[in-house]
């Protein structure tokens, strides 16, 4: 498949995505109501379901899905490493851990925006540590060091994860339980403007980097040769994608293989040029996020799915047969 | 643990009184003017003041209990859903806006409700916000007592204009449970435990409602000393301990390996709602069978 035939697919798919994450919810509207709501026509009330439910809620997926599978796609190529993921530098562990934190205390019943805040700020303390450990050596980011420092420091925010979890009752524990399976319940036009004042920055900066990356991959002896400021593109690149990430998780908990699964699926189609690879990452994670909160909202109304079972059960099965496709194609 | 540090005492639900008297301007040239004793302000379990203009009309409770609360006052036909958890029997033929925790917002802004009950939980906030941000006026509980049992009946009576009913009913569990003491009276307390069953099982520690309902029994909670609500318990300290009587929920699997007298009591006892003056009896005529002849 081409890098244009693609793109238009994608792109079909996220608008498709978008529009039925409108027309479609766990009540039952006809089209023309909801094109009446979306006109402004109808009862107050459907109005609202449509315009301050439905449309927040599938933006936030479209920011925060490709927000987590753009992130993703840089830390592949940033940490040369195929597993990286957008959690894999302890952004989740310090995420949940601020989370729960405040959940144990019962700090959160108070405002809403606490959670999100102690998220966002659990996940910026691991960050900074991350970082500050894989430069400690001389100026210069090591990028092995920088994995290895961020598995374990996720490792021990887990650890301090379940000590507060052991100590706190069982209505606390099932409230954590629900959020780091992530949910995109909370989405408002508050929060998406939140959350786009983080992601459309840092996309078009992650876009800006893309050609860097490129060389990097080559390896960063070579790219410095290349002219890429390497030590630069690396922090730039490290804490922007970690931002991103940080504002999602801070919005929606923790939604896992997004940002394993939607660039590996890209990059299997299209090749590794980041160029192309970053923004299709973006549309193709925030369509499929749209289409797994659709389901996860609807497959079992009323009642809601937690969203990271979407994304598991249906991107999973999804990534191994376009793997074994490829697999065979170059093969054969 | 949360409730220490969150110093939420039982007192934030107290009934604001309406106080200031309503002004008497346009409301009165209004035909439909405020029904007796109306506007009512009352103060929820967050701590938010409530101004209620007349009895709502379109109620959806997301707790439980607190929906056979309102069945118990007689607003039953005011409800306009349920949750996935409703039991009881009044509410069944109503739809249902998923869990009470996570309820889909757009299942419940559809039926244009103009009063929701929910749970102070930990991550409530943000429920009771949206709520808000939509108009929709919402009470906060959080029935953790009997004294919070008791708290809720008489502000579900003042919000719903059935204040009168609702002194009634609190009389009635109070006699019922001074009928309870004074059987029990004299008699040497039971030592016993009410597990949720399973294979680790969750034992109701201190301060929780079936550790208030076993104590008004005649009973005495072998595990007083947990550090929290409910907490789990390990399968040695129901071998070590001397318990008298095992309490469980009908259907709960006893822990294995332990030979105690097991007792098995309807899952409704451990929800803290109107039927708290039974529950009381029921357990008491388990652990006290002589004293109810």
């Amino acid at each position: 498949m081409s890098r244009r035939t693609l793109t238009a697919l994608l792109l079909v798919i996220a608008i498709v995505g978008l529009l039925a994450g409108v027309f479609l919810g766990p009540e039952p509207l006809s089209w023309s109501v909801v094109v009446d709501a979306l006109l402004g026509r109808g009862s107050s009330t459907l109005h609202r379901v449509v315009w301050d439910i439905r449309l927040p809620r599938v933006v936030l997926a479209l920011l925060v899905g490709g927000g987590l599978a753009m992130a993703g796609a840089v830390f592949q190529a940033l940490l040369r490493n195929p597993l990286a993921e957008p959690y894999i530098l302890g952004i989740s562990g310090g995420a949940a851990t601020g989370a729960v934190l405040v959940m144990a205390l019962g700090l959160v019943s108070l405002t809403s925006w606490v959670l999100p805040a102690a998220s966002f700020a659990g996940a910026l303390l691991a960050i900074l540590l991350v970082f500050r450990v894989a430069s400690a050596a001389d100026a210069r980011l090591d990028v092995g060091v920088l994995l290895l420092a961020g598995v374990v420091v996720g490792a021990f925010f887990v650890a301090i994860l379940s000590l507060i979890l052991a100590l706190s009752d069982a209505e606390t524990v099932r409230s954590a339980v629900l959020w780091t399976m992530g949910s995109l319940r909370g989405a408002s036009w508050r929060t998406v403007s939140i959350v786009a004042t983080y992601t459309v920055p840092t996309t078009l900066a992650l876009l800006g980097l893309a050609r860097s990356l490129n060389l990097m991959s080559i390896g960063e002896e070579t790219a410095s040769y290349l002219g890429a400021d390497v030590e630069r593109v690396k922090k730039m690149a490290y804490g922007v994608a970690s931002m991103v990430t940080a504002a999602g998780v801070a919005a929606t908990g923790v939604i896992g293989f997004v940002g394993l699964i939607v660039p590996h699926g890209v990059r299997l189609v299209i090749g590794s040029d980041n160029r192309a690879l970053l923004p299709l990452s973006f549309v193709a994670g925030g369509a499929f996020l749209t289409l797994a909160d659709l389901v996860a909202r609807t497959a079992l109304a009323p009642a809601e799915l937690p969203i990271g079972v979407i994304t598991a059960l249906v991107g999973v099965p999804l990534f191994l047969v376009l793997l074994r496709r490829m697999v065979r194609r170059q093969v054969g | 643990m949360r409730r220490n540090l969150l110093g939420l005492p039982a007192v934030l639900f107290t009934l604001a009184c309406s106080g200031a008297a309503p002004e008497p301007q346009a409301e009165a040239a209004n035909p439909d003017h405020p029904p007796d004793g109306f506007p009512v302000v009352v103060v929820d379990a967050a701590g938010v003041e409530h101004r209620f203009e007349r009895p709502p009309s379109r109620i959806i409770s997301l707790v439980p209990s607190a929906t056979e609360t309102l069945l118990a006052l007689g607003v039953g036909p005011s409800l306009v859903a349920r949750t996935d958890f409703d039991t009881a029997a009044a509410v069944a033929h109503l739809p249902s806006v998923g869990g009470g925790i996570d309820p889909s917002l757009e299942l419940l802004v559809v039926h244009e409700p103009d009063l929701i009950i929910h749970f102070l939980g930990p991550n409530s906030a943000g429920t009771a916000n949206r709520f808000a941000e939509f108009g929709i006026p919402s009470l906060a509980i959080r029935p953790d007592g009997i004294d919070d049992v008791r708290r809720i009946i008489q502000l579900f009576g003042r919000v719903t204009g059935r204040a009168a009913l609702a002194d009634s009913l609190v009389r009635t569990i109070d006699a019922t449970i001074r009928h309870v003491a004074e059987a029990v009276r004299g008699r040497p307390p039971v030592r016993v435990a009410f597990l949720l069953g399973g294979d680790a099982p969750y034992a109701a520690g201190p301060g929780s409602y079936v550790d208030q309902l076993l104590t008004l029994a005649g009973g005495q909670n072998v595990f007083a000393d947990l550090g929290q609500l409910y907490a789990q318990v390990s399968l040695e300290s129901l071998v070590v301990r001397q318990i008298d009587v095992l309490l469980l929920p009908e259907g709960a699997k006893p822990p294995p390996g332990v030979d105690r007298t097991v007792r098995f009591v309807p899952e409704s006892i451990q929800f803290p709602g109107p039927r708290l003056g039974e529950a009381t009896l029921a357990l008491a005529k388990i652990l006290h069978p002589a004293a109810f002849p």
